[in-house]
């Protein structure tokens, strides 16, 4: 998936300033449609150039969960009633 | 009950320093080669990539590629996605992930889900850990970072409490 962005920044802006800036507003997109659910953290990551470590590591340095709920409360019923019919675990 | 395990949640139980105790959860624990290369080969010494690769034929089994059949497009996903729901799929296994994405699109196929939120608390009902705050708290010190709703949710599931 590649879709091109094009962005409009103030003239007379130093070459760093510009790529820093283009890259800002790339990983604010990329990161936007992954908090929106349209994009998994696999696509993000990749789409982002990072190993999926990186990926992890960097969502905690913004602030933006992987971990989002809602809680599978039904898939926890049905797994824990399974393990409450297995023997106790020995550590 | 197999399961099948994706990279975050693989990554973020190593980091809460309790990967090995799912062992006891489920009779078999899958992954693909998608998954061993994002934890294992490109950890660099970060938390994951040392216990996947010490789990893996011990007691997590690599499920080879041609062995997993090719499953749909995934809206928004990767092939390694795709991969992952096909597998869990091929095996009737239980997908362990976070991944809001892949969780959303297991739940449409009739796929059960689990995340580190749902998996702590398991482990707790089954006596192997004796609470589950200290295990969610050193994942997010450890830059796992979990909802702040969601981790009182799973805290009150666990009654504990804050």
């Amino acid at each position: 998936m590649h879709l091109n962005m094009t962005i409009e920044l103030p003239e007379n802006l130093q070459e760093d300033q510009r790529q820093a800036a283009m890259k800002a507003a790339q990983e604010a997109a990329i990161l936007t449609l992954f908090r929106d659910g349209a994009i998994s953290s696999r696509v993000a990551a990749q789409a982002l150039g990072l190993t999926y470590h990186a990926f992890l590591d960097r969502l905690a340095e913004i602030g933006l969960p992987i971990v989002r709920g809602p809680l599978a409360t039904h898939a926890l019923a049905s797994v824990r009633r399974h393990v409450s019919q297995q023997p106790p675990s020995q550590g | 009950m197999i399961a099948v395990l994706d990279s975050n949640v693989a990554i973020g139980l190593a980091k809460g320093e309790c990967l090995e105790h799912i062992r006891a959860l489920f009779s078999r624990v899958v992954i693909p080669p998608a998954v061993r290369r994002e934890v294992i080969e490109e950890a660099h010494g970060r938390p994951g990539g040392r216990e996947l690769e010490a789990a893996v034929g011990a007691w997590i089994d690599e499920i080879a590629p041609a062995a997993i059949a090719v499953g749909a497009a995934i809206p928004g996903g990767s092939t390694e996605d795709q991969q992952i729901l096909a597998l869990a799929a091929q095996l009737g296994a239980v997908l362990l992930s976070d991944d809001a994405v892949l969780r959303r699109e297991a739940d449409r196929l009739g796929i059960s889900a689990l995340g580190v939120v749902e998996i702590v608390p398991l482990l707790k009902y089954q006596g192997t850990i004796p609470a589950i705050k200290p295990v969610l708290d050193l994942m997010q010190a450890r830059a796992y970072y979990i909802d702040p709703t969601v981790y009182a949710q799973a805290l009150e599931m666990a009654v504990e409490g804050h």
